[in-house]
């Protein structure tokens, strides 16, 4: 799996985080996969992998280490978060998943 | 008997996570540690590989000091070794850590680097957690093996903490880390505020590091000091009681608490906060009625210091409670009273602005009442009135 791919599964880890897949989140999906050159049929097989996942906090974990360019990083924190804005409601389980990833990357601070 | 077994009696003591995690923090500043860093790690759906770490750059322990003391039951009562020393009896570590886990694992070097885990199987073992592999705990065990001494606690099968939590454990695991964060801001606010201890949660760098905070607002010019008073008792031993009116003005104190329930008293021993908030059971003499949290007291925090050769007359053995023993209650209920009558007085001497208990439309209305005062309006003060006004007919 190449790069954009693992920043592709985030994406729809953090879509499938509150176990339903909005309209939205379908949309920008499709919008992001195109810009990152990745074809309909291999955005299907992620969506089937991560259906059939059992632990989204173990998968998300294990991608997150996978990506390792701070740049690309850096892109993916900014893609999450318009994933978690797009359907307009933000769910605990969404920032549970942001966290844990900002945290795997050391880009998490918590409140003081 | 054998250890496992008595430890797996003292697994429901009442400790929250914060408190437990207090109990570790305790030891790390009677062995004189400057830094504490603290990591809470959710590995998985079901929190099977998570862990909790406590890590100091204190004194450590030599292999009898952890085999005989820090894990196993003490044979001999508690030796006070000076302000600094927050043991109490000596169970805090094991009682605190298996209200949460199933297994401790202690690394410590002083002479020497020493590993042992204690777990509610086979008692103290020379197995270690899968967990020690992980990022965070191989890089403090390299920090350790460079420096002089230190500890590093791990708790792992965190049973209690992940089973007995149906949904949204791993988001409520963090939000306990943050409650965390805001006791130790709290409870450890003199060591904070003295520059004595530096805590750091889920990192090491600046912005890990817990911020001071200080709940008697003391260095605030608005912060007023009534008179306070010294008690006595007759088993023995003396407290200090300091009252202080605090400003109105104390909006980030972001504790988790309301105003209303931070007013009242705040028990420290060794400069260590241990119960807080409320009136303790305290109410006027022969009336069956106990002084509630109420706005009009809103603004008085009390410091009282627990005498040392008698705390244990008011401390609960998991340390994390304060029951006013009985023969100082009369006392104490005595100058509470002159105490609340002060405030009182000089609450209603104050001016208008300042006077008022912290209320939320008392707030508004008194910045209303300073935009309005203000000649030149800006544009989002305008707006502010406006809004006020449409939400006043409403």
């Amino acid at each position: 799996m190449n790069k954009n791919e693992q920043i592709l599964k985030l994406l729809l880890l953090m879509a499938f985080a509150d176990k339903k897949y909005m309209e939205e989140e379908k949309d920008l999906v499709l919008k992001l996969s195109s810009q990152l050159n990745i074809a309909n049929e291999k955005v299907n097989t992620l969506i089937d992998e991560i259906e059939k996942t059992k632990d989204y906090t173990k998968i998300c974990r294990e991608t997150c280490k996978l990506i390792t360019d701070q740049s690309d990083k850096e892109k993916t924190i900014q893609l999450l978060s318009e994933m978690i804005a797009s359907d307009k409601i933000v769910h605990k389980k969404e920032l549970f998943a942001y966290q844990i990833i900002a945290e795997e990357w050391n880009m998490y601070r918590g409140n003081d | 008997m054998n250890l496992a077994f008595i430890l797996r009696k003292y697994r429901s003591r009442g400790y929250t996570l914060e408190q437990s995690l207090a109990e570790l923090a305790d030891n790390s500043i009677t062995h004189n540690a400057k830094n504490i860093w603290t990591y809470m790690y959710w590995s998985d759906d079901q929190g099977k590989d998570s862990f909790i770490m406590v890590i100091d750059d204190g004194d450590g322990m030599n292999k009898d000091e952890l085999l005989n003391r820090a894990l196993n039951i003490p044979k001999d009562e508690h030796v006070d070794k000076g302000e600094n020393d927050h043991s109490v009896y000596g169970l805090g570590l094991k009682a605190g850590s298996f209200n949460h886990c199933t297994s401790i694992t202690i690394i410590t070097k002083k002479d020497e680097l020493i590993k042992k885990t204690l777990n509610l199987k086979d008692g103290i073992t020379d197995n270690m957690p899968s967990c020690i592999e992980h990022k965070f705990v191989k890089k403090h065990l390299e920090d350790l093996n460079s420096r002089k001494s230190g500890s590093i606690v791990l708790w792992s099968d965190l049973d209690n903490l992940t089973k007995l939590r149906a949904s949204e454990r791993g988001p409520n695991f963090y939000e306990d880390c943050d409650k965390a964060k805001k006791h130790f801001k709290l409870i450890y606010h003199k060591y904070l505020i003295e520059n004595k201890i530096n805590l750091f949660f889920n990192g090491t760098e600046e912005v890990n590091k817990t911020k001071t905070f200080d709940p008697f607002y003391k260095d605030n010019s608005n912060t007023i000091i009534l008179p306070g008073s010294e008690v006595s008792f007759l088993r023995g031993g003396v407290t200090k009681i300091t009252p202080y009116i605090i400003p109105i003005d104390t909006t980030n104190e972001n504790l988790g608490k309301t105003k209303n329930e931070l007013q009242g008293l705040y028990f420290l021993r060794k400069n260590r906060v241990i119960d807080y908030g409320g009136w303790f059971g305290i109410g006027e003499k022969n009336v069956d009625k106990f002084w509630g949290i109420s706005e009009k007291f809103n603004r008085l925090r009390i410091e009282i210091e627990i005498p040392i050769e008698t705390s244990k007359d008011w401390i609960t053995d998991s340390k994390n409670q304060v029951n006013i023993p009985g023969y100082a209650y009369s006392k104490i209920r005595k100058c509470l009273i002159q105490i609340r009558k002060d405030y009182l007085e000089k609450i209603n001497l104050m001016n208008s602005e300042n006077k008022q208990p912290i209320n939320e439309t008392s707030k508004k209305k008194n910045e209303l009442i300073r935009m309005l005062r203000n000649s030149v309006l800006n544009k989002e003060e305008l707006v502010k009135i406006e809004k006020s006004i449409k939400e006043a007919n409403e």
